[in-house]
């Protein structure tokens, strides 16, 4: 099992409503779209940390809150400032969650 | 830090007896004084301590005489050094009297830590920078304030995020585990001499650790001695590391 944390993303999500059509359509079963669910998965978490050269810098403020449960962190950061090269973009709240990218196995 | 420890209405007290440890330096007036000087001190402690005990009794009592100490002697020597003692760290034990979902409270709760393996919570506040261990059984610790008044503070506001994450907690059982005194003494120690004078309540062991490790009865303490002139104080009980000050 993989992490399914990416299907909340914007390709995750159209990727979803797109399955979703297919099956009202009758063209594909929902059984064949949790498959390509999985699929998709696997694929995304292996994409991420080998095919994406992009970097990109961010700087909090503040660390409003934390947690750790389950193996996932997750953070609450006020007035955060991304960078990447010249563009900056500033956000007042971000959250955070981040998974051990390192032993995957037997993990949600 | 020693705002803290004043606004607990105890003093960082300059060392009321230095004075008299100044003057029998004077008088030894040989190289091997600060041994000579360090044995004085402790043994001049447990009797101290007994008059300390008796006096705690009247905590007020002894936040006066600790008051009045360092006026009594500031005036004479104007070169005598100062000693504190900073309180570091109280440890204090506390129960909510109810079962606590250790799983709820990490998925709720803010600024915790659920490590399974361990089998309690970490949770932290940032007034009193403080540090608590949840157990499912409903006993908390809480560490690393600064006085006994900012520990129990801190317990109320460890229960009441409890009560908020909605839990019947209530607030009991609380009681100060540990103090943690630190303060330096200007002039080293030799350790190896100054424990084979104090055999059977010192032992000094460098290859476990680097200090000498003092224990004393009366007020129930330990102190651990380094060459360099730094000791811990640990007891149950502020006033003990101030007693110890003003050995």
């Amino acid at each position: 099992m993989t992490y399914q944390l990416y299907r909340n993303t914007t390709l995750g999500n159209t990727l979803q409503e797109t399955l979703d059509e297919l099956i009202q359509y009758g063209q594909i079963t929902p059984q064949l779209a949790i498959k390509i669910l999985l699929l998709f998965d696997k694929s995304i978490n292996n994409a991420l940390p080998s095919r994406v050269r992009s970097r990109l810098t961010f700087k909090a403020g503040r660390l409003n809150t934390y947690r750790f449960c389950d193996n996932v962190w997750t953070f609450m950061l006020n007035d955060v400032e991304f960078r990447e090269v010249q563009e900056v973009a500033k956000v007042d709240k971000v959250k955070i969650v981040a998974c051990d990218g390192k032993n995957t196995e037997g993990k949600v | 830090m020693a705002t803290v420890v004043q606004k607990n209405g105890i003093k960082p007290l300059a060392n009321g007896n230095l004075v008299g440890h100044v003057e029998k330096m004077k008088q030894g007036g040989d190289e091997s004084i600060a041994i000579l000087h360090t044995e004085e001190q402790v043994r001049g402690e447990p009797v101290l301590g007994v008059n300390n005990s008796e006096e705690s009794k009247n905590a007020v009592d002894t936040l006066e005489n600790v008051e009045a100490d360092p006026s009594a002697t500031a005036a004479p020597e104007e070169s005598a050094p100062e000693i504190d003692i900073v309180i570091n760290n109280v440890v204090c034990s506390f129960s909510v009297r109810c079962h606590l979902n250790l799983r709820q409270i990490a998925l709720r709760g803010a600024n915790v830590e659920y490590r399974r393996e361990n089998g309690m919570v970490t949770m932290k506040i940032r007034k009193p920078y403080t540090t608590a261990s949840l157990w499912s059984s409903g006993k908390v610790t809480c560490t690393g304030a600064t006085s006994e008044e900012a520990a129990h503070t801190a317990a109320r506001r460890y229960a009441r995020c409890l009560q908020k994450l909605g839990f019947n907690a209530r607030f009991g059982n609380f009681r100060v585990v540990n103090v943690l005194g630190t303060c330096s003494m200007p002039f080293g120690i030799r350790l190896a001499p100054f424990s084979e004078k104090h055999q059977g309540i010192a032992s000094y062991e460098p290859e476990l650790h680097p200090g000498v490790t003092y224990k004393l009865k009366e007020p129930k303490a330990t102190l651990k001695i380094f060459s360099t002139g730094s000791v811990t104080v640990t007891g149950k009980n502020l006033f003990l590391p101030l007693d110890m000050v003003k050995m």
